[in-house]
């Protein structure tokens, strides 16, 4: 935690001297991409939940630093067999359209998630072996599971389980998102697609978690104007003239510029989950070898590389998950280090010699691998980074670069050697989703180890985060031996706001909350 | 001429066809399924829900089956349902579509009003320093990338002066920056284009006698010579269409304006394929009515033009 905490301070620093918050005023976020959804169940994009967030409450609260907290549950207790979670609710809560929140409209949340019309991707994988809700009584809620999952707790706090009124689901249907009503801070005005999207104080608001919140009651901010400014540079320069007070993503060159600039300030936060990571097929020649899998994880500079594309503004590292997770092992960074020799060494002993144009051969066949990517910002220059560095010990790097949806089928069917991902996700079981064999395609390692996936399950049962932690560590241990992640960086979430702008917080993966914020004249 | 024009707008009718046909062969024979970029991304999906989406999109009959429906319902006007909005495709063309239409609009007003003197000046004024200074601002305007110079204009006008807003749409004023980004270009083709069509024109016969007759030179060349010069700019119009409505992507983006660029872009990230083969066939829809306009205009500009 140390380092979230070092984080959290430099922002405090950099935000100056605090005016005192007066409610009012209005808050115009540009972001790159626009928020695909306001449906928290339906497919969302991980920037809807920028929206999500303020729209909708979840029953449990999970600060920064992964503890989880009461929010519109007040308490919760698991059975013994880890399959029936008991879940106390707030009283008095109301949503925005005057609905009651109660057992019951939690009870419709859920099983609203699991209905296959609402094609939810995120909700629905979040929520797990969920079976059913039981209304005990207006207060009382209880979640049968078909199996023990321990990350259940940790998928009510996401913004994906936000609950959501059921009178707007029974009268709107399959048209919620264009009318999406929640308990948040914040109430729905419109939707202009490719625009923006505007959310209006809701002034009955008086249920923040019990934790990680500065006041009570409503928001500050009479109104949220959410923006989408798709180029870099224009983005900027709206934050410059005024035209919004708050920008996401600020591109990494442009920090330097940003803390030369009196009238603004940078915003930073990790973001938790596995971080940016090259994966390394398993099952195809020449990475299925662990050695040449080693040589990789040993042939790559990951500080310069974080140094030089990325001006130094994310964290060099090479755990399997970041180091504001629970879990997080410091001991693992130091397997692997940048270490050319040594990835020379073991691409020797695996048979490769050198050969013509400084490509190793073996058998008369050259130590070539393909990179998948998808071309988008920043995966080109750090593709052709690793095909620079991996040259330097004799292996030849083909970079293809595809459209999304022959990325996916050539990944799922296990055409790549290398791919370029990153993985973003507030508990450990992430490492489920990458590493356990019946997960294979979307383990793109397509690893397959009994072991492994015996202590995931295990770990995915077990209620005791210690215990479950204790088992998350084994297999970080284990995946990095087996050298499957390359980690590049664990990446930071880098907002700039204007000087008038203050109280900006953030979730636990990393992403902005505005309940707190308010703006200065 | 109006058999000719009737003939002409029959003729639209095997390309829309054809135009259609590649759409939506395009959308199926490119790798990717549709479904499992929808509801495969957390790698969670069930496989009866796979199925259930490909039942409901239509995508388990036969191709050919699907192709005749898809034509069907597009010329009822049914272009789909977006995924991603849950509303009519054509609905949602049309409202962003109103916006690059209307950018296109003030990138050929701006084309043309800086554009036509400025050939007409290098034209008279030919090798002389007029002609110069127009050819040079034209092969600036060429060689300049639109999302370059878009970057420029806000940097100077709405950053430094704060004279003109840098994005959103509505209004004269959010109007001017990408209206002047996406003329660039074509305000230079129309310069040069006016310049060598006027010149040839300035040799001819009949520009001779009205010369001889003492016509006063302005009137030489704005009523006799321009008039027969401006036969190829209508065509050039034809062809900019197209042009502009792929570079009004570019400066929608730049400027975050609402447009059928972005609309095809965001939906092919979004994988809202419904909305792709509707955009698609939305723009090849307009790029042949505005060249079907084009083609029965020049009747009106030119007597000699004649329709069999």
């Amino acid at each position: 935690m140390a380092i979230l905490t070092a984080v959290l301070t430099t922002s405090a620093v950099a935000a100056g001297a605090p005016a005192g918050p007066t409610p009012g005023g209005t808050l115009t976020f540009g972001i790159r991409q626009e928020p695909s959804t306001t449906d928290p169940h339906a497919s969302a994009n991980g920037v809807s939940q920028r929206v999500l967030a303020h729209l909708y409450d979840g029953l449990v609260y999970q600060t920064p630093d992964g503890a989880y907290h009461p929010w519109l549950a007040t308490k919760w207790t698991v059975s013994p067999d880890g399959k029936t979670y008991t879940l106390t609710l707030r009283a008095g809560v109301k949503f925005h359209d005057g609905t009651p929140f109660n057992a019951s409209a939690v009870k419709t949340s859920l099983d609203r998630i699991i209905d296959p019309a609402t094609r939810s991707t995120s909700a629905i994988s979040a929520i797990g072996p969920y079976a059913s809700s039981e209304v005990v009584d207006a207060s009382t809620i209880r979640v049968h599971l078909k199996e023990p999952y321990s990350p259940f707790i940790n998928a009510l706090s996401q913004p994906w389980l936000g609950m959501v009124s059921p009178t707007a689901v029974k009268s709107w249907g399959r048209d919620f998102a264009q009318h999406p009503v929640g308990t948040g801070p914040f109430k729905f005005v419109e939707m202009v697609p490719q625009d923006h999207i505007t959310l209006v104080r809701n002034p009955d608001y008086a249920w923040p978690p019990s934790a990680g919140k500065a006041h009570s009651g409503p928001a500050y901010l009479e109104r949220v104007v959410i923006r989408t400014v798709p180029e870099d540079s224009t983005r900027l320069a709206t934050l410059q003239n005024g035209e919004t007070n708050l920008i996401e993503p600020l591109p990494e060159q442009n920090v330097a510029q940003v803390q030369g600039d009196t009238n603004l300030y940078v915003l930073k936060q990790m973001e938790m989950g596995a971080g940016r990571v090259v994966l390394l097929n398993t099952q195809r020649a020449p990475t299925n070898d662990v050695r040449v899998r080693r040589a990789i994880e040993f042939g790559v500079d990951t500080a310069t590389l974080v140094k030089t594309l990325f001006y130094g503004q994310h964290m060099v590292g090479r755990s399997p998950v970041s180091p504001v997770m629970p879990g997080y092992d410091k001991s693992l960074e130091r397997i692997y280090t940048y270490d050319p020799a040594k990835a020379r060494q073991l691409l020797e002993e695996a048979g490769w010699r050198p050969g013509p144009g400084g490509v190793r051969v073996k058998d008369g066949q050259p130590l070539r691998m393909s990179l998948f990517i998808i071309p988008n910002i920043g995966a080109e220059p750090t593709a052709e980074y690793l095909q620079s560095q991996l040259r330097q010990v004799g292996i030849d790097l083909e970079i293809r670069a595809l459209a999304r949806a022959a990325w996916y089928e050539g990944i799922n069917r296990g055409d790549h050697n290398l791919t370029l991902a990153f993985f973003i996700w507030p508990d450990p079981d992430i490492l489920r989703t990458l590493y356990y064999s019946t997960n294979i395609p979307f383990n793109w390692f397509h690893y397959n180890n009994p072991d492994v996936d015996r202590m995931l399950l295990e770990a995915s049962r077990l209620t005791d985060m210690r215990a479950r932690i204790g088992l998350y560590r084994r297999v970080m241990r284990k995946v990095m031996d087996d050298a499957l992640p390359l980690t590049l960086y664990y990446e930071n979430n880098i907002l700039a706001a204007r000087r008038t702008l203050q109280g900006v917080k953030f979730d636990a993966v990393g992403y902005p909350l505005f309940y707190d914020a308010y703006v200065t004249r | 001429m109006t058999a000719y024009a009737a003939k002409r707008v029959l003729s639209v009718v095997p390309v829309l066809v054809g135009i259609t046909a590649f759409v939506f062969l395009m959308l199926h024979l490119v790798p990717g399924d549709p479904v499992i970029l929808l509801l495969g991304e957390g790698g969670v999906a069930s496989p009866q829900a796979m199925n259930a989406l490909r039942h409901e999109l239509g995508l388990t009959d036969p191709l050919p089956l699907q192709f005749v429906r898809y034509t069907r319902d597009v010329s009822r006007g049914n272009w789909g349902r977006s995924i991603r909005f849950n509303r009519p495709v054509l609905a949602l063309l049309i409202e962003n579509g109103r916006y690059t239409i209307e950018l296109a609009a003030a990138a050929l007003t701006i084309a043309v009003v800086a554009g036509l003197p400025l050939g007409i000046l290098a034209a008279v004024q030919r090798t002389r320093w007029g002609d110069s200074a127009a050819m040079f601002v034209s092969l600036v305007g060429v060689s300049m990338p639109s999302f370059w110079l878009g970057a420029m204009l806000i940097f100077a006008f709405s950053l430094h002066f704060k004279w003109f807003p840098a994005i959103g749409q509505g209004g004269l004023n959010r109007l001017v920056l990408p209206g002047i980004a996406l003329a660039f270009a074509p305000m230079a083709s129309l310069a040069r284009l006016v310049r060598s069509s006027l010149l040839e024109i300035l040799g001819e016969d009949y520009v001779r006698t009205a010369r001889a007759k003492g016509m006063a030179e302005r009137a030489v060349i704005l009523r006799h010579a321009l008039r027969n010069a401006l036969i190829p700019v209508v065509t050039f119009f034809g062809l900019e269409t197209g042009r502009l409505l792929g570079g009004a992507f570019v400066v929608e983006t730049v400027f975050s304006r609402i447009g059928l660029g972005r609309t095809i872009v965001n939906a092919i990230l979004n994988k809202d394929f419904p909305v792709v083969q509707g955009a698609v066939l939305f723009v090849a829809v307009l790029y042949v009515a505005v060249n079907l306009v084009v083609d029965l205009s020049y009747a009106v500009l030119d007597p000699r033009v004649r329709f069999e």
